[in-house]
């Protein structure tokens, strides 16, 4: 991770960094101590010795890092660090080191990495907050999703913990809190509820209900067992949940495939709120939240947004899911958002896997139109479906 | 310390990083020589972005003619708020942006009109005049007693023409506020001619973080199109005040950009007008000039 950093970063940080000795057998790090540093040797050999003898001790000699899992998430040691012989090292402080993390977005993405993988190790404390986490759910570009569980009324709940490469950009501590705060008001079967959120391990989590059920992914996947109710079924709820959602003023700007969840029930629900915001928020920097696939022209632009880019990431969603493929394909991230600026979607040639009709294709066609202005809101989209589903 | 070149630091502000980390140079998305590229440029100005944009060989900054955008764009660029705005408009709308009941008794408004037609055949160009009644008092400056309107056009030949003619078509106003693409000099202290790439102008304006850039197909092909014209804010000729040269009627130089004022001699004289040089014409503005190369994107 400190590789990531800039050289210009790194040099900083270890010039900063106090200079230290130690003799053959002084304990460089104890294994539950406080952990508000690493240490670069720079001359000599350690012995690592993780806490409770499962694994055996590794010998690293210099230049090595030491101890920066836990100086870095803030989490007790788990490991002893002995010299071997004489040692020379650096000290790393945790908040020069993350001062440095958070003008970084790759290391910050890396951070999110470590703290993941250390609160999912069977052989770490996996505890956050008052949360036991029992494993890992799933990764996307705004954070992770943990597994865990209430420890006294021991029900499930799924923890979102925010990328810190995103919750280190100007003024999204803030929104996050606000966001959290709007999005634990918002009742609507078709919204997973944030039951609560907390700040650990310089990020933030929140906490939501555990479902059960599919990602609509796994659906869209079976081509065989969807029939064009499904997908009428899913367009309706998802417009009638991304419509709650607008009115309270926040555009979800990551509807994809893999943030709809098809409940045993058959209740579609809108996921992953991590990266919402406030509808007509200007970015403080240049940056494409959403995921290239499905993201609206206005999106990859970087503009303001409002309802409208959802609508039209839903229908990108939809498409894939009758034809079979995105709208729009290539071999890198710029193609593939060259085509949403400049492409169109084909429905004239394309073959579709599940056929829900030429009005329904129609309707479609409306909700991926290229600008805004052409382009339903939810809504409008919402009422148009359902005067199609109408009987004559 | 930051101790990132300039080129680097330049860089970063050209770069929208995607969640996975993934990297896209924003001066590569919008493009005048794509239709769909021109209709989200359009629906950004309509929106009320500032959007920067390819004309003819360089680069000016589009808004909406609303009072308040117009000061908005001062503000960004370190002028005055109250500070009048030029304005740009199709080919066809430029006669409605001029009072022609007020010219001087030496020039008529045919000869005005074939003046302006050669001038628009030949690439960039801007004219003051006297300015039509409606227009309002942010785009309008007061010349000795005179009230006048400026408008900067492309030429012809230019694709941002579509652009200017589509989004006009949406608005209550027949016009777009244009201004060159460079912070104002007194904000930095020293003249800052317009840019003539996107890159440069998009780390000058950075403090827009939503301003939207459509640039031209090919820097080179755009340039090479107006062979002798500077790359830099245009040449403006004004017909608002009576002038003279060698005995005969003329037109006044505004200001010296980039046609040089040779060639607009050379051009007036087909109509039997002299040139004039007026106080801000007598230098020619600079070309800018970039450290890290002369051409390619």
């Amino acid at each position: 991770m400190v590789r990531l950093l800039p050289a210009s970063a790194r040099e900083a940080l270890l010039a900063g960094g106090g200079r230290l000795s130690y003799e053959d057998g002084a304990v460089l790090l104890q294994a539950g101590s406080g952990s508000d540093h690493a240490l670069v040797l720079t001359a000599g050999e350690v012995v690592v010795t993780r806490e409770g003898g499962g694994a055996p001790p590794v010998r690293l000699s210099a230049p090595a890092l030491v101890g920066e899992v836990a100086a870095f998430t803030g989490m007790p040691r788990t490991a002893t660090v002995t010299a071997v012989g004489r040692v020379q090292a650096t000290r790393l402080e945790r908040t020069s080191f993350l001062e440095a993390v958070r003008r970084c977005p790759p290391a910050a993405q890396a951070l999110s990495e470590l703290v993941a993988a250390r609160l999912c190790d069977p052989d770490s404390l996996r505890q956050v907050g008052r949360f036991e986490v029992e494993g890992m759910l799933g990764r996307g570009g705004s954070g992770c999703v943990l597994r865990a569980r209430h420890p006294l009324l021991h029900i499930p709940v799924a923890l979102k913990m925010l990328s810190h490469a995103l919750v280190h950009s100007p003024g999204a501590a803030e929104a996050f809190v606000r966001e959290a705060s709007v999005l634990a008001r918002l009742e609507h079967p078709g919204i997973v509820r944030v039951l609560d959120a907390f700040e650990a391990h310089d990020t933030f989590f929140i906490v939501m209900p555990w479902l059960d059920g599919t990602p609509l992914r796994e659906r869209m996947d079976r081509p065989a067992d969807s029939s064009s109710a499904d997908i009428l079924r899913v367009a309706r709820e998802g417009l009638e949940a991304l419509s709650a959602l607008h009115a309270a003023g926040l555009v979800h700007r990551d509807v994809k495939p893999s943030n709809l969840f098809v409940r045993e029930s058959g209740q579609l629900v809108l996921i992953d709120l991590g990266v919402c915001c406030a509808a007509g928020t200007r970015g403080e920097g240049r940056g494409l939240v959403g995921s290239p696939p499905y993201c609206s022209p206005e999106q990859v632009l970087g503009r303001p947004l409002d309802g409208r880019s959802d609508v039209y990431s839903l229908g990108c969603t939809l498409y894939e899911w009758v034809y079979g493929r995105p709208p729009f394909e290539g071999d890198t991230v710029e193609q593939v958002l060259e085509g949403h600026l400049r492409g169109t979607p084909d429905f004239a040639r394309a073959v579709p896997r599940v056929d829900p009709g030429p009005a329904f294709l129609q309707w479609l066609r409306s909700c991926m139109a290229r600008t805004r202005t052409a382009r339903p809101d939810a809504p409008s989209a919402l009422a148009a479906l359902r005067a199609l589903q109408r009987p004559a | 310390m930051d101790t990132a070149s300039p080129r680097i630091q330049e860089l970063s502000t050209l770069i929208a990083r995607t969640q996975s980390g993934y990297e896209l140079d924003v001066t590569k998305l919008l493009c005048l020589a794509h239709e769909p590229d021109i209709d989200l440029a359009v629906e950004a100005l309509l929106e009320g972005l500032p959007l920067a944009c390819g004309f003819a060989n360089f680069y000016v900054i589009f808004t909406r003619a609303d009072a308040d955008a117009v000061a908005q764009m001062n503000e960004w660029k370190g002028r005055p708020r109250n500070q009048t705005g030029s304005i740009s408009t199709t080919s066809l709308r430029i006669p409605t942006l001029f009072d022609w009941s007020r010219l001087p008794p030496t020039l008529t408004e045919k000869r005005v009109l074939d003046v302006m037609e050669a001038f628009l055949e030949a690439g960039p160009i801007g004219f003051r005049g006297p300015a039509a009644e409606d227009l309002p008092s942010h785009m309008t400056a007061d010349d000795e007693g005179i009230l006048t309107s400026q408008a900067i056009v492309p030429g012809y030949r230019c694709p941002s023409n579509k652009l200017i003619s589509r989004a006009i078509e949406k608005l209550p106003e027949r016009y777009l506020y244009i201004t060159s693409a460079n912070i104002s000099s007194r904000k930095t202290g020293v003249e800052e001619p317009a840019h003539w790439k996107p890159a440069p102008l998009l780390f000058d304006f950075r403090h827009i973080v939503d301003m939207q850039l459509i640039r031209h197909a090919s820097e080179d092909a755009a340039h090479a199109e107006y062979p002798g014209y500077g790359e830099m804010s245009t040449t403006v000729l004004s017909f608002h005040r009576p002038a003279m040269e060698g005995g005969r009627p003329a037109l006044r130089l505004e200001r010296h950009g980039s046609l040089h004022a040779d060639r607009v001699r050379t051009l007036l004289e087909r109509f039997g007008l002299g040139l004039e040089v007026g106080r801000g014409g007598q230098q020619r503005l600079l070309e800018r000039t970039y450290a890290f190369s002369a051409r390619g994107p």
